[in-house]
């Protein structure tokens, strides 16, 4: 079940578990050097207009986790890593938003690879419902900064994107910017 | 209108130029299974390239690993991802599935085995 979300519509229950979701996932498997509050991975992004998205199993523990922002808005992209857009500039309009932090890695599937977590039918979904809820706030695009693992998801998702420009290594780890078409992803 | 964010090339103009290598890597899911034991069909990665100049245009693809007698070789697993947009000689572009394919030749026809495999050696040998 994937539920989506400003921090107040989540609950703060909710809320919580993705914050340590995401520590457990960012931090503790893929070794991203990343702030924290109380237990919790959390950055100036997470803010009250901040939308997220969150899968959960059927106990409702979180498996997966995405956050969309509006790219007229302070954004990952825009304000930490603007060189990766390749000397373009950044977006900065209400019909592109930024979606950061997706990550489908479910802990408590046997024999699942935090880092195989592209290929997951969990990923997929999430995707798919993360793109919709961008749509449904009007985004036109999606501009993503992730591990270039994320294109193999967006192949197998039958999304169109492409890359806004070349990968920087970062912690040995090549992280990209890619634009992802919002009109044609059905 | 939305900048599209792509590098508008025709074919020759991608030919003419030289792409350089960036990093390779293996798939850390399967690295140290695979590394221990299993068959090295089982390998599988990925390497970047870029080329010279502003603005950059990148290429990367996944790759599998085989053996052929002694040799370790490498083939192309997927199409290339890129910021390229592909366009005829009258400068009509050529749209993503057709660049997508061109970029599959393109790949295919350029030794980019041997230095990934040199990198692949140096960062995990």
């Amino acid at each position: 079940m994937v539920i989506a979300g400003s921090p107040k519509v989540l609950t703060h229950d909710i809320y919580r578990k993705v914050g340590q979701y995401r520590q457990r996932v960012f931090i503790e498997t893929l070794g991203w050097d990343l702030q924290t509050r109380d237990g919790m991975e959390l950055d100036q992004f997470d803010r009250p207009d901040t939308l997220y998205m969150v899968s959960q199993d059927d106990h409702g523990a979180v498996n997966g986790c995405a956050r969309l922002l509006p790219t007229h808005q302070p954004y990952l992209l825009g304000e930490v890593f603007p060189e990766l857009m390749n000397g373009q500039p950044v977006p900065c309009s209400p019909d592109v938003w930024e979606l950061s932090r997706f990550a489908a890695v479910d802990f408590n599937a046997r024999g699942g690879s935090a880092l195989a977590q592209f290929s997951s039918g969990i990923a997929v979904q999430l995707l798919r419902q993360a793109i919709a809820c961008a749509a449904q706030h009007g985004a036109r695009r999606l501009i993503t900064v992730s591990p270039i693992g994320i294109e193999r998801l967006l192949r197998h998702t039958g999304v169109h994107a492409h890359r806004a420009g070349p990968p920087m290594i970062i912690d040995g780890h090549p992280i990209f910017a890619c634009w992802i078409d919002v009109d044609d992803a059905g | 209108m939305l900048d599209t964010g792509y590098i508008y090339l025709t074919v020759d103009e991608l030919c003419a130029g030289a792409l350089v290598h960036l990093v390779s890597g293996v798939d850390q899911e399967c690295g140290l299974a695979c590394a221990v034991g299993a068959t090295a069909t089982a390998i599988t990665g990925y390497t970047e390239w870029v080329s010279q100049g502003e603005p950059i245009l990148t290429l990367g693809w996944d790759w599998q690993m085989y053996v052929d007698g002694d040799a370790v070789c490498l083939q192309r697993v997927g199409p290339p991802s890129s910021n390229l947009m592909l366009q005829s000689p009258a400068r009509r572009d050529l749209g993503h599935a057709r660049t997508i394919a061109l970029l599959n030749d393109y790949v295919d026809g350029f030794d980019w085995q041997h230095a990934t495999l040199g990198h692949i050696n140096a960062r995990y040998g």
